[in-house]
């Protein structure tokens, strides 16, 4: 699994509740669908079963990760070790529990987010969409702003939108190159 | 029920100091990031010693700010042979296990309320719904703490990885003299060769022992069974706890358990805390702690389930 890097995979929250006691945010475990490590600021939805996967299609609720999944409070560092969970001396772990932390998209937040398609170029207003891709690192959960349309932008009332560009791509302090967006939920078009 | 008077003063007192602005007062009863000590030991905290950490005893980690402390792991031997004259033994490079214990936090829910509205309780709400939150913190250990023994166990009648025999075993005949000393030789049968010290079952599997005859419990004991109730806490060479939390110690279930330094960490940063919020008439509180544990061995550790 490539591990994600609180430098180089983040999400900023930079309006809204923030990390408040009231803030929209959901507690989940992420499902065993999805195969590599999801990086903080990768869009989710909770599937039939409560837990997350990648992306969003129909009338999922998209949410944002803040505690990516290899982080020390979410997944436990034994499980990464063949020598601890296979032959002899195992390790039992009781923390941490597994579960991770999104934002809901109707919380109200602006972000910054590393975890989009750095390919395109994004004006301000544009819709965002994502991908369910729960075995693709590259594409699984990463906000873009390519559509189904022939103009390949996302469609209001037709695409899954997921997020509003808020302002220009830019470095952060950490040198990291960030989407702000507004948090946005439009449903998919489709028959229920 | 009766109207608790003395607690309809303390409320009013407590709302009263709250709504004057005087915090200070309101400290008395509950302030913010007040300590709060646990009214009632959970099983986890009854069996195994907390270890309280600082900032200094976590690991860094190069790519994450979250909480690990490394332990180390005694190394086993090869054990040693017999050779004749000029001849050396083969040799063997020392090395070594560590494993992680990670700490997460523990929360309760969030209580709020109008203050307002407590005034119209003759109970003392506050105080009701914040011991009976942490309850449900000790209930959270101990579920965590159920789970992790049958992980480290496999499962019933199956065979530990370390050991290579079941340490969670089926015992038919119900709990009568001989299969309660043949629980307790599930744990000396490892190689490690680790007696059982310590050991939990339920209220109910403990009342078992005054179905025991004469004839099993040796002496009067089994008079004294039926007329005063059985308030052994050592028996079988075993100090017992007992349990009412039925739904993670199952009936006719001893779990058992040697010197925990044969089987891991159990550690924390801070007591538990209560947080405490006023804001005019609004009040928030909660409970937090911050725990980990881990078993880096499984050869302390026996489940005995009992069957009819």
């Amino acid at each position: 699994m490539s591990a994600s890097n609180e430098i180089l995979n983040m999400l900023e929250v930079v309006r809204g509740p923030g990390i408040e006691r009231w803030a929209l945010v959901k507690i989940a475990k992420i499902s065993d669908n999805v195969t590599f490590s999801l990086n903080q600021g990768r869009v989710v939805h909770i599937n039939a079963s409560g837990e997350f996967e990648t992306g969003g299609t129909g009338t999922q609720m998209p949410m944002y990760l803040w505690r990516p999944a290899n982080a020390l409070d979410v997944e436990k560092i034994s499980s990464r070790y063949a020598s601890m969970t296979t032959g002899a001396y195992r390790v039992y772990q009781a923390q941490p529990s597994g579960d991770t932390v999104a934002f809901v998209a109707t919380g109200g937040f602006e972000f910054w987010s590393s975890e989009y398609d750095t390919a395109q170029t994004y004006a301000i207003n544009e819709l965002l969409t994502t991908t369910v891709a729960n075995t693709t690192l590259a594409t699984g959960g990463v906000l873009t702003n390519v559509g189904t349309s022939t103009s390949d932008k996302v469609r209001p009332f037709v695409d899954y939108v997921c997020g509003v560009v808020s302002g220009p791509e830019q470095a952060n302090q950490h040198r990291t190159t960030m989407l702000p967006f507004y948090s946005y939920f439009l449903p998919q078009n489709v028959n229920p | 029920m009766p109207i608790d008077k003395m607690a309809r003063a303390e409320s009013e007192r407590f709302l009263s100091a709250v709504q004057d602005g005087h915090t200070k007062v309101a400290a008395n009863a509950a302030t913010a990031y007040t300590r709060v000590r646990m009214r009632e030991e959970g099983i986890l905290r009854r069996n195994m010693d907390l270890e309280i950490l600082t900032a200094d005893d976590l690991d860094k980690q190069l790519d994450d700010s979250g909480w690990v402390k490394i332990y180390e792991l005694e190394p086993d031997s090869p054990g040693a042979i017999s050779t004749p004259f000029a001849a050396f033994s083969p040799s063997v490079w020392i090395r070594g296990r560590r494993y992680p214990v990670q700490l997460q936090r523990i929360q309760t829910q969030r209580y709020q309320c109008d203050v307002a509205m407590l005034k119209t309780w003759d109970a003392d709400l506050r105080q009701i719904v914040s011991d009976n939150s942490i309850k449900d913190i000790l209930y959270h250990e101990d579920s965590f703490y159920i789970n992790l023994i049958h992980s480290a166990l496999i499962g019933a009648d199956q065979n530990v990885p370390w050991s290579g025999i079941p340490q969670w075993v089926t015992i038919a005949g119900g709990v009568d003299r001989d299969n309660a000393v043949e629980a307790t030789n599930i744990m000396g049968r490892t190689d490690a060769h680790v007696e059982p010290s310590t050991g939990l079952m339920n209220n109910v599997t403990w009342r078992e022992f005054m179905k025991w005859q004469r004839s099993e419990v040796g002496g009067d004991m089994a008079q004294d069974f039926i007329k005063n109730g059985f308030h052994e806490q050592e028996w079988l060479d075993i100090t017992w706890t007992t349990t009412i939390k039925r739904d993670l110690v199952p009936d006719n279930r001893w779990y058992m358990f040697g010197p925990q330094e044969f089987m891991g960490h159990f550690v924390g940063m801070d007591d538990t805390t209560m947080f405490v919020k006023v804001e005019a008439w609004m009040l928030e509180f909660f409970a937090y702690e911050i725990l980990g544990l881990s078993f880096g061995h499984t050869a302390a550790l026996a489940i005995a389930q009992f069957e009819p």
